[in-house]
C-alpha cells in the first residue's frame, strides 16, 4: 500500500518537473455585453490546483503545461475548453447559461451535474433566496420549489416557518426536514443569514436524499454558503435593505354602540345577562339608564370620573403597531489564492413586529476558509457564531390571557386601553383591588365585563422576558486525495447553543384576573450540544464510456440536551439588577413562595455506514445505489436499520434516433426507489423506566402523621420489538428542454408510504398501562405530482424568464393496525384515524339556522324521530347523517383537512438597460381553515366584541337571520364547519423594482457593482378566508399572528 | 507522506473504532432510571410497595368512580342524587339497571385495578430475589412480600364482585406479545384471592407491630379479616368461621366506644381499624390528569349537601328505604343520614333528588356542632376509607358461625355490635327481639338487618345483596316504596344478568373475551 503511494507520488511529481510548458494569455468577456468578466476561473484541466483567475479588466496569464488545456469557467456561463498548444493569446467569450441543466447542484457528500441527477431535487439560486426579506431560509424558500410546502405560520418576527417536503410523512414523529450546510446536518437554520448563501437545492425523493439515510426521511434541504475564490484582490459586498411593515388587514368588528346594543336585542340576552353578571354598559341599553360604572362614572358629584360616553377604543388599532421598523445589513469578503481561500461575513437583522410587544434581532458572523496545504491535502473549515434576542407577542393561542391578539378582541370597546389622567378608583367592595379614592391616571385599564381577560398592555408592560439565544455552528474538515480520483474526508462538526430564559412578572392588580399577588421569576440556562464525526472516502474513475463514482462513510453523532433552571418570587426591590433567582425568598411554609428549581437532561446518539455508487454509460445511463445502515439507541433492540435505494436515469435526447428532433435540447427520464428510516421521536421511549419522581401517581399517604411515603413503579411498559419508521418511495421524473433553452422544465410523480409509523397503542387494562407505549403500527400514504417549468427569452435587449411550479399531494392515514387514533385541538375537531388525510377536521355537518319552533319540530328523520329534540328557533341545525334521528358521535364527518393539495409559486423577472424588476405569487388550494377566533365574535357578547356579521344574527324579530342565536343552545356551538373556512389563498409575495448603475461609471469609483431597489411584500393577497391571513399553522386560527405588508428600499454593493 | 500515512490510519482506525463500539449506542441514557437497573437496595422494595396501594384511592379519571358509586348506589340504600339525573349518567345508568357495554365509569374503575395488580406484580417479580439488607430485613422483606400479595387480593377482589371472572394476570406484562389473556373463572379468581390471602397471613406483622409512621399498611389482621370475607362470598362458612375465630382471638382489635368516632378524622386507623384506604389533606394539585393526582378523597365533596355552606355535589343519598330501617331511637341512624331542615335546602331543585332528602353523614366530615368540616382544597377530604371495620369483622363472624349452626357464637358477635351502637341508652334489645324468634332463620335475618344499619353507607350493601342471592327480591321490594319519580326512571331487575356489571367493551376489543350473560 506505502509504495503504492508513494510511486503514485513520483509520477505526478516526475510530470510535473519533465513537461514542458506554453504561456498563454488573455480576456475574457461576457457574450451578452461585451464587457470584461473579471473573476473567471481559469484551470489547467487535469492538473489539480493549477489555474488562475481573471483580474477586474478580464484578462489573464497563465503558464500551461505542454497538452493541457485551458478551462474557462464562471458561475451562470457555459464552460469553455481551449487546447493549447502554443505561447498564445486567448481571448474568449463566455456564453451565458440558458440551460439550468448544466448547473452543478450539491447532493449529500458530494456535487454532481444536474443533467446527471437520478433524484428528484430542485435547486433554488442565492438572488430568489435574498428576494424577501425574512430572518430565515426556511420562509425565503415559500414557493419557490414544486412538493414543498411551506407555511409561514406567524408574522411573528423571528418565527421560524413549518416546512413539508412531499406532505406528511410521520405522526407522532416529526415530519420536519433537516438542513444541511455545507455538509453540517442541521435541524434547524436559524443561525444561518440568507445573505450568506450561494446556492441551496432541495432533496426529495429517496434516492436523494438515501446517503442521508434515517435524518433524511422527510426530505432535505442542502444549503452551500458562499465559499471563497482565488481572486487575490477579493470581493467586498455588501447588501442592505430598510423598510416598514404593516398590518394588511384587519377583522370587521362593530363599534362600542353597535355592539352594545346588537347584544341587547339577541333573544335571551337579557335572562342570561341578568344571571351571569349584567354587563353595566350593555344594561344601559337596555334601561336606558345610566349606571354607576368601575371606576367611577363621570357625574356632577364626581367630576373626577371617567367620562365612559367618551371612550371608543379600536383595539385592533390599538395592538397594530403603524410602520414597524425591518432592517438587515450584511457584508462579506471573500477572496484567496491558489492554495487557499476564505470567506467572511457579517450580518444583523432587527425586525419590530407589527403587533406590540413583539421583536427580533439577530447578529451572525460567519468564516470559512480553505487551504490546499500540499497537492494531495486541503484542510478548511466553517464556523458561524450567531446570537439573538427577540420577545413574542404569544402566537396563536386559544386562551385570551395568552395571546396579545387574542386578549385584543376580548377587551370591549368601551374600554380604554389605559385610564384618563384625573381618573380615580370607585369601589364600595374591600376586594382590595382598588381602594376608594385610588388615583388611577395612565394606569393600564382593567377589563370591564369580560371574565378571566388580562388587557394586552399590561401583558406586554407586566412582564419583562428576555431571551438570549447563542450559537456556534461549525466544521473543521481534512481532504486527502492520495491517487488520482480518490478523495478521503474526514470532518468534525458541531452545533452548540445555549439559551439563556428569563421571564420577570411584576406584582399588580387591575382586576381580579389581571393581576399578580407577587413578582414572579424563573430563569433557565438550556445547552445543547450536537457533535457529528463523518469520514468518507469517494473514488471517481472513467474508463472510456464507463464513467463511476463510489462513495463509503461513516458517520456518527450525538446529541445532548441539558438544562437547569429555577423560579421564585417576592423579590424585596424588583429593580432590574435584582432580578436573579438568589433574590427571591425562599419560603418553607408557604406553598407560592417557595424557590423551585429542576434540571433537564437528554441524550441521543447515532452511528452509521454509508456507502453509494454512480455509474455512467456513454453519458446516456445512469444509476444510482445507496446503501445505508443507522444505528440509534432510541430503539435498544433493534438500533440497527437498512435502507437501500436505487435509481435509474436515461438521457434519451443523447440517443441517435432523438436527435433528429428539431428543438429538443434535452430530454431524460429518471425512476428511482427507495427506503429511508425515521427515528424522531423522544429518546428512551422504548426503554422501561422506574417512575419515582414527585407526589404524582406512586407516593402514598401512611403514618398517623398521614404524610407520603415515597413510592416507585413502572408506569409504562415500552413495547418489545420497537424500530425505525420506514418511508418507501418511488419517484419517476423527466427534465427536459425545448427551443435552445427557451423552455425547459422538470415533472415528477412519487409515492411515498410510511410504514411502521410509530404511534401510541392502548394496551388492555391488564397491561397495567398508565401511559400508552409506542409501537410501530400505523402506515402512511403521500403521492403526488410535481411540475416546474421555466421559459426564458431575450428580446432585444431585454432579458425576461418566467418560473412556475406546481404540485398536487393526497395524503392518507392508510392504517392504525391497533395504534390510536389521534384527537387534537379545539373541541377535538383535528383527527388522525385510519382512510383519513392526517389531520382531518371531523365534526358535524352545519345545516344553517332554524327559522321557528315548527321548523326545528318538522326536522325528523325517515321513521319520524324528531332529531334535535329541545331545539327551538334560532338554533343551528345538523345533518343526521347515518340517520338514526339523533345528532351524536357517529354523525361526525370528514370536513377537510388544513393540508393543501395545491400548491404553486409563479416568478416573472425582466430586466433591462440595468433595470431589473421581480414579481413572486405564490399560492395554495384545496385546504381549510377553523376559524376559532368567529367563535368568540360571533358569540355572546362576552368572550369578544362581535363581528359585523352579527348583524344578521337570528331573533324573534329577524327570523331569516343566517347566525344562530348565541344565548340558544349550546349545541349551537357544537365543533362543526360553520366556522370552517376555504383556506386557498393567492398571495403577490413579492415585487422588486431595482436599477443597477452602469459599471462604467461605478467602477471609476472602484465599485463593480451598484444595485438600488425598491421592494413590497405582500401586497396583495386574494383569499375568501375571513381570518387575519390565511396562513395558519396547524389548521386552527385562535387569532394568529399575521404576515405583514412591508414596502423597503435596499441596495447591493459590490467591490 | 509519513503525515499522510498517519492521517490515513487515524481516519481508518477511528471509522473502525467506532463502528465495533455498539456498546456507545446502547449505553445508558442520563437521568433515566431503568426498570433493570432500579432495585438495588432495600429501601426501592419499599418504595415498589409504596406504590401498589396508590390506585386503591384512585377515584377519578375521565369520570368519578369511588366503590361507593356501586356498593351504596346500585343497591336499596342510596340513589345517586348529584344536580340532576344527568349528572354522572354512567352511575344513573348502573343505578337504574339499565348499564351499557361501554359504560365509562366501568372501564376507569376495571382499568384503575389492573394498574394496581400490575404494580403488585412487579413487587412480587423483583423482591423476593433481593438480598436483605438494613434497611430491608427478612422480616421486612416478607411484609413487603405479603403486602404486595394481600393488595392483589384485595385489587382482584373488588373486581371479582362487580365483573365476576377476569383475566388473571400473576405476572409483569413486559410487552405487547403478552396482551392476550383468557378470562378466568369466578371461581378460579377467588381461589387466587384465598391463596394471595393465605400467603400474606403467614408473611405480614400484626398491626401492632407497625410503628406509628407504617400505620395503614397492610396487617395479618386485614389478611385474616379478608379471607373471612372471601370465604363468605364463596359460601365456606366454616373457613370463613376459622379465620373469624383468628382475628378475634388475636386481640388486636375492639369495637371503640362511640360508633360515630368511626368517621371522624381523630377517629382513623383506631383500635376499630382493620384496614382503610388513606387520604391526607393536600391544598395542592389542581388540575388532574386523573387517576392519582391528588391525596385526597373526592368523596367528601361528591357527597356533601349541594347547600352553599356545604359545597357539595350530592350524591350517594340514602334512601327513605334505608332510613326506616333502622330500628326506633338507634342512635346509628342520624350518625349515617343527615334529614336537613327545610331551611337548608335552599334550591330544592337541586337539593331533592327524586324526592329523596337524605344525605351521607359518614363522609361528610361534620364538626359536632354539625357545621361542615372545612377543606384544605376545595374538592379533595382527608378522610380515609374505612373498607373493614372491626364491626363488620364481628357481623360476617356472625353470619359466618349462624351459616355453621354456631348460634352462640353468632349471637355473641351480634350482640357486640348491637350494644356498642346502644352505648347506655335503652334501645336495640339483644337478640331476639322485635318479630324475630330465636331460631336459625331469623338470626340470619338479624344480622343481615343489623350489617345493613351498622355498615350502610359504606359501600357494602350491594355485594351484600348479591352474594346472598336476594338481589331481585330486595330490589323489587324496594323499588315498590320508592318514590314514582324514582320508580320511573328503574328498568326491571333481571336475575342472573344484574347481579353483575358488564365487562367494559373497550376492554374485549383489546383482548377479546366473553361478556358477562345478559349484556
Amino acid at each position: 500500500m506505502k509504495k503504492t503511494i508513494l510511486l503514485w507520488c513520483c509520477i505526478i511529481i516526475s510530470q510535473l518537473i519533465v513537461a514542458q510548458t506554453w504561456h498563454v494569455s488573455g480576456v475574457v468577456t461576457a457574450a451578452e455585453d461585451g464587457l470584461p468578466l473579471p473573476g473567471v476561473s481559469v484551470m489547467v484541466n487535469g492538473v489539480s490546483g493549477l489555474g488562475t483567475i481573471t483580474d477586474v479588466d478580464g484578462k489573464y496569464s497563465i503558464n500551461v503545461p505542454e497538452g493541457k488545456s485551458l478551462g474557462f469557467t464562471y458561475i451562470g456561463y457555459l464552460e469553455q475548453i481551449k487546447k493549447i498548444n502554443s505561447n498564445a493569446v486567448v481571448n474568449v467569450v463566455l456564453e451565458s447559461k440558458s440551460n439550468v441543466l448544466n448547473e452543478v447542484v450539491a447532493i449529500g457528500y458530494g456535487t454532481m451535474k444536474k443533467s446527471d441527477l437520478t433524484g428528484a431535487v430542485t435547486s433554488i439560486g442565492a438572488d430568489k433566496i435574498k428576494q424577501i426579506p425574512v430572518s430565515g431560509i426556511d420562509q425565503a424558500l415559500q414557493g419557490r420549489a414544486a412538493g414543498v410546502t411551506i407555511n409561514a405560520s406567524s408574522g411573528q418576527p423571528g418565527a421560524s416557518a413549518q416546512v413539508r417536503i412531499r406532505g406528511i410523512g410521520s405522526i407522532l414523529s416529526s415530519s420536519d426536514p433537516i438542513y444541511v450546510v455545507d455538509g453540517v446536518i442541521l435541524d434547524n437554520i436559524s443561525f444561518l443569514s440568507p445573505g450568506d448563501i450561494s446556492s441551496t437545492e432541495i432533496l426529495k425523493d429517496a434516492s436523494a436524499t438515501a446517503i442521508f439515510g434515517s435524518r433524511g426521511a422527510n426530505g432535505v434541504i442542502l444549503v452551500t454558503t458562499k465559499r471563497g475564490s482565488d481572486n487575490p484582490k477579493g470581493n467586498i459586498s455588501v447588501d442592505s435593505y430598510f423598510g416598514v411593515q404593516n398590518r394588511w388587514n384587519k377583522l370587521s368588528l362593530m363599534g362600542r354602540d353597535e355592539f352594545a346594543k346588537t347584544v341587547s336585542t339577541f333573544n335571551g340576552s337579557n335572562e342570561y345577562l341578568t344571571q351571569n353578571g349584567l354587563n353595566k354598559w350593555i344594561e344601559s341599553y337596555m334601561t336606558g339608564n345610566k349606571s354607576p360604572y368601575f371606576p367611577k362614572i363621570k357625574t356632577d358629584t364626581y367630576p373626577q370620573g371617567i367620562d365612559y360616553g367618551a371612550v371608543d377604543t379600536d383595539w385592533q388599532d390599538a395592538v397594530f403597531q403603524k410602520d414597524a421598523t425591518i432592517q438587515s445589513h450584511h457584508i462579506s469578503l471573500d477572496g484567496g489564492s491558489k492554495t487557499s481561500n476564505y470567506a467572511i461575513s457579517a450580518s444583523f437583522f432587527d425586525q419590530n413586529g407589527t403587533v406590540i410587544g413583539s421583536n427580533y434581532n439577530r447578529l451572525t458572523l460567519r468564516v470559512n476558509t480553505a487551504h490546499n496545504v500540499r497537492s494531495w491535502l486541503k484542510i478548511g473549515e466553517n464556523l458561524s457564531f450567531m446570537t439573538s434576542t427577540g420577545r413574542n407577542a404569544m402566537n396563536n393561542n386559544a386562551s385570551p390571557g395568552a395571546s396579545v391578539l387574542s386578549a385584543a378582541l376580548a377587551m370591549a370597546p368601551w374600554d380604554p386601553t389605559h385610564y384618563p389622567q384625573g381618573a380615580w378608583s370607585y369601589s364600595t367592595t374591600s376586594k382590595g383591588a382598588y381602594p376608594q379614592g385610588r388615583d388611577l391616571s395612565g394606569q393600564i385599564s382593567a377589563s370591564s365585563n369580560f371574565k378571566n381577560v388580562t388587557n394586552p398592555f399590561s401583558m406586554v408592560e407586566n412582564v419583562v422576558p428576555k431571551d438570549v439565544a447563542e450559537r456556534w455552528v461549525g466544521d473543521a474538515f481534512v481532504e486527502i486525495t492520495p491517487i488520482k480520483g480518490l478523495l478521503i474526508r474526514s470532518d468534525i462538526s458541531m452545533d452548540l447553543s445555549n439559551v439563556e430564559s428569563k421571564m420577570f412578572k411584576y406584582a399588580y392588580l387591575y382586576s381580579a384576573y389581571d393581576q399578580s399577588t407577587h413578582n414572579f421569576l424563573s430563569s433557565s440556562m438550556t445547552r445543547y450540544s450536537t457533535i457529528i464525526n463523518e469520514n468518507t472516502a469517494t473514488y471517481n474513475k472513467k474508463i472510456g464510456k464507463h464513467d463511476f463514482s463510489v462513495l463509503v462513510g461513516e458517520t456518527s453523532q450525538e446529541f445532548n440536551y441539558y438544562s437547569i433552571g429555577g423560579s421564585g418570587s417576592n423579590i424585596t426591590n424588583p429593580e432590574e439588577k435584582n432580578r436573579y433567582l438568589q433574590f427571591t425568598s425562599n419560603s418553607t411554609t408557604s406553598a407560592d413562595s417557595v424557590r423551585q428549581v429542576s434540571d433537564g437532561v437528554a441524550r441521543t446518539r447515532m452511528l452509521s455506514l454509508l456507502s453509494r455508487v454512480n455509474y455512467q454509460f456513454d453519458n446516456k445511463y445512469m444509476i444510482t445505489a445507496n446503501f445505508r445502515m443507522d444505528g440509534s439507541n432510541k430503539f435498544p433492540e433493534n438500533p440497527w436499520g437498512y435502507f437501500p435505494s436505487v435509481a435509474l436515469g436515461w438521457k434519451i435526447s443523447e440517443e441517435a434516433f432523438m436527435k433528429e428532433i428539431q428543438n429538443l435540447d434535452f430530454m431524460k427520464v429518471r425512476l428511482g426507489w427507495g427506503q429511508i428510516g425515521n427515528e424522531k421521536i423522544n429518546s428512551d421511549l422504548f426503554i422501561t423506566k422506574m417512575f419515582n419522581t414527585g407526589p404524582t401517581f406512586v407516593d402514598y399517604v401512611l403514618g398517623s402523621t398521614q404524610s407520603l411515603a415515597s413510592g416507585a413503579t413502572v408506569l409504562t411498559y415500552a413495547n418489545v420489538g420497537g424500530k425505525w419508521e420506514t418511508h418507501e418511495q418511488w419517484n419517476g421524473g423527466v427534465d427536459f428542454g425545448f427551443f435552445n433553452g427557451l423552455i425547459s422544465g422538470t415533472v415528477d410523480l412519487f409515492r411515498k408510504d410510511t410504514k411502521d409509523a410509530l404511534l401510541t397503542v392502548k394496551g388492555p387494562a391488564f397491561a397495567g398501562q398508565r401511559y400508552d407505549a409506542m409501537a410501530n403500527v400505523g402506515t402512511i400514504r403521500n403521492e403526488g405530482i410535481e411540475i416546474t417549468l421555466d421559459h426564458r427569452n431575450k428580446i432585444g435587449s431585454l432579458n425576461y424568464s418566467i418560473n412556475g411550479n406546481v404540485s398536487f399531494i393526497r395524503n392518507q392515514l392508510t392504517k392504525l393496525n391497533g395504534g390510536q387514533k389521534i384527537y387534537s385541538s379545539i373541541d377535538n375537531i383535528l383527527l388522525c384515524d385510519e382512510g383519513l388525510p392526517v389531520n382531518t377536521f371531523w365534526g358535524y355537518k352545519y345545516m344553517g339556522v332554524f327559522t321557528s319552533d315548527a321548523e326545528a319540530l318538522a326536522y325528523t328523520n325517515s321513521t319520524g324521530t324528531i332529531i334535535q329534540p329541545g331545539a327551538v328557533g334560532g338554533d343551528a341545525k345538523y345533518q343526521d347523517v347515518n340517520g338514526d334521528g339523533k345528532i351524536d358521535d357517529s354523525d361526525k364527518m370528514n370536513l377537510g383537512n388544513p393540508f393543501p393539495w395545491l400548491t404553486y409559486g409563479l416568478s416573472l423577472s425582466i430586466d433591462y438597460k440595468g433595470f431589473d424588476m421581480q414579481l413572486f405569487f405564490q399560492g395554495v388550494y384545496g385546504n381549510q381553515i377553523y376559524n376559532a377566533v368567529r367563535y368568540r365574535t360571533e358569540g355572546k357578547g362576552e368572550e369578544a366584541t362581535l363581528s359585523t356579521v352579527m348583524r344578521d344574527v337570528w331573533t324573534t324579530t329577524n327570523p331569516t337571520g343566517t347566525i344562530p342565536n348565541p344565548y340558544g343552545s349550546t349545541n349551537n356551538f357544537r365543533a362543526s364547519n360553520r366556522f370552517i373556512e376555504n383556506g386557498a389563498y393567492l398571495r403577490l409575495k413579492d415585487i422588486q423594482l431595482g436599477y443597477t448603475i452602469p459599471k462604467s461609471i461605478t467602477q471609476k469609483i472602484q465599485i463593480n457593482r451598484l444595485r438600488i431597489y425598491v421592494s413590497g411584500n405582500n401586497l396583495l393577497t386574494f383569499t375568501k378566508y375571513t381570518g387575519y391571513d390565511p396562513e395558519i399553522g396547524g389548521g386552527v386560527d385562535y387569532g394568529n399572528y399575521p404576515q405583514a405588508r412591508t414596502i423597503l428600499v435596499g441596495v447591493n454593493l459590490g467591490f | 507522506m509519513k503525515k499522510y500515512i498517519f492521517k490515513a490510519t487515524f481516519v481508518l482506525s477511528m471509522a473502525l473504532s467506532l463502528v465495533s463500539c455498539q456498546d456507545w449506542l446502547t449505553a445508558p441514557s442520563p437521568g433515566v432510571t431503568k426498570l433493570n437497573d432500579f432495585f438495588t437496595s432495600g429501601s426501592t422494595a419499599i418504595q415498589a410497595v409504596n406504590a401498589a396501594y396508590v390506585p386503591l384511592m384512585w377515584e377519578s379519571n375521565s369520570t368519578y368512580f369511588p366503590e361507593w358509586f356501586i356498593g351504596d348506589v346500585v343497591s336499596d340504600d342510596a340513589l345517586k342524587g348529584g344536580q340532576s339525573i344527568g349528572d354522572m349518567s354512567t352511575v344513573y345508568d348502573m343505578e337504574n339497571f339499565k348499564t351499557a357495554t361501554n359504560n365509562g365509569y366501568l372501564l376507569d374503575f376495571y382499568r384503575a385495578q389492573f394498574q394496581g395488580i400490575g404494580r403488585c406484580n412487579l413487587v412480587l417479580e423483583q423482591v423476593p430475589g433481593m438480598k436483605t439488607d438494613a434497611v430491608l430485613t427478612a422480616s421486612v422483606k416478607n411484609r413487603v412480600i405479603g403486602e404486595a400479595k394481600y393488595l392483589r387480593a384485595m385489587y382482584y377482589f373488588r373486581m371479582v364482585r362487580i365483573f365476576g371472572g377476569v383475566p388473571k394476570v400473576d405476572f409483569v406484562i413486559s410487552s405487547s406479545n403478552q396482551w392476550k389473556q383468557p378470562r378466568a373463572t369466578t371461581d378460579s379468581i377467588y381461589n387466587f384471592i384465598i391463596s394471595d390471602l393465605k400467603s400474606a397471613n403467614t408473611l405480614l406483622w400484626k398491626k401492632s407491630k407497625y410503628t406509628s409512621s407504617d400505620l395503614g399498611r397492610a396487617t395479618k389482621g386485614a389478611a385474616q379479616a379478608m379471607l373471612l370475607k372471601t370465604y363468605l362470598y364463596t359460601k365456606e362458612y366454616d373457613k370463613a368461621k376459622s379465620w373469624g375465630d383468628s382475628i378475634i382471638n388475636s386481640g388486636e382489635y375492639s369495637l371503640i366506644p362511640n360508633y360515630a368516632d368511626n368517621f371522624t378524622l381523630a377517629g382513623e386507623n383506631g383500635k376499630e381499624s382493620v384496614f382503610e384506604i388513606q387520604y391526607m389533606a393536600d391544598p395542592t394539585s389542581d388540575y388532574g390528569e386523573g387517576d392519582g393526582f391528588t391525596r385526597g378523597t373526592f368523596t367528601v365533596i361528591l357527597t356533601r349537601s349541594r347547600a352553599s355552606k356545604a359545597g357539595g355535589w350530592g350524591f350517594n343519598k340514602p334512601t327513605e328505604n334505608l332510613y326506616n330501617e333502622y330500628e326506633t331511637n338507634d342512635p346509628r341512624r342520624d350518625a349515617t343520614i343527615i334529614n336537613p331542615a327545610d331551611a337548608d335546602i335552599e334550591n330544592p331543585a337541586q337539593e331533592i333528588y327524586l324526592g329523596d332528602r337524605y344525605l351521607n353523614k359518614k363522609y361528610a366530615l361534620m364538626n359536632p356542632d354539625g357545621s361542615y368540616l372545612g377543606l384544605s382544597h376545595a374538592t379533595r377530604g382527608p378522610i380515609n376509607n374505612k373498607v373493614i371495620r372491626y364491626a363488620d369483622v364481628l357481623l360476617m363472624y356472625a353470619e359466618a358461625c349462624c351459616e355453621t349452626n354456631n348460634q352462640v357464637a353468632a349471637k355473641t358477635a351480634l350482640e357486640a355490635v348491637r350494644s356498642r351502637a346502644r352505648a347506655s341508652a335503652a334501645v336495640l334489645p339483644a337478640f331476639p327481639y322485635g318479630t324475630y324468634a330465636d331460631n336459625q332463620t331469623d338470626l340470619r335475618k338479624a344480622i343481615r338487618h343489623e350489617r345493613r344499619v351498622e355498615l350502610a353507607m359504606e359501600g357494602h350493601r350491594w355485594f351484600d345483596l348479591c352474594r346472598w342471592g336476594i338481589a331481585k327480591e330486595t330490589m323489587d321490594a324496594y323499588k315498590a316504596t320508592e318514590t314514582s319519580a324514582a320508580q320511573n326512571e328503574m328498568a326491571t331487575f333481571v336475575k342472573g344478568k344484574h347481579e353483575l356489571f358488564p365487562i367494559p367493551s373497550a376492554e374485549i376489543d383489546l383482548n377479546p373475551m366473553a361478556q358477562n350473560p345478559g349484556y
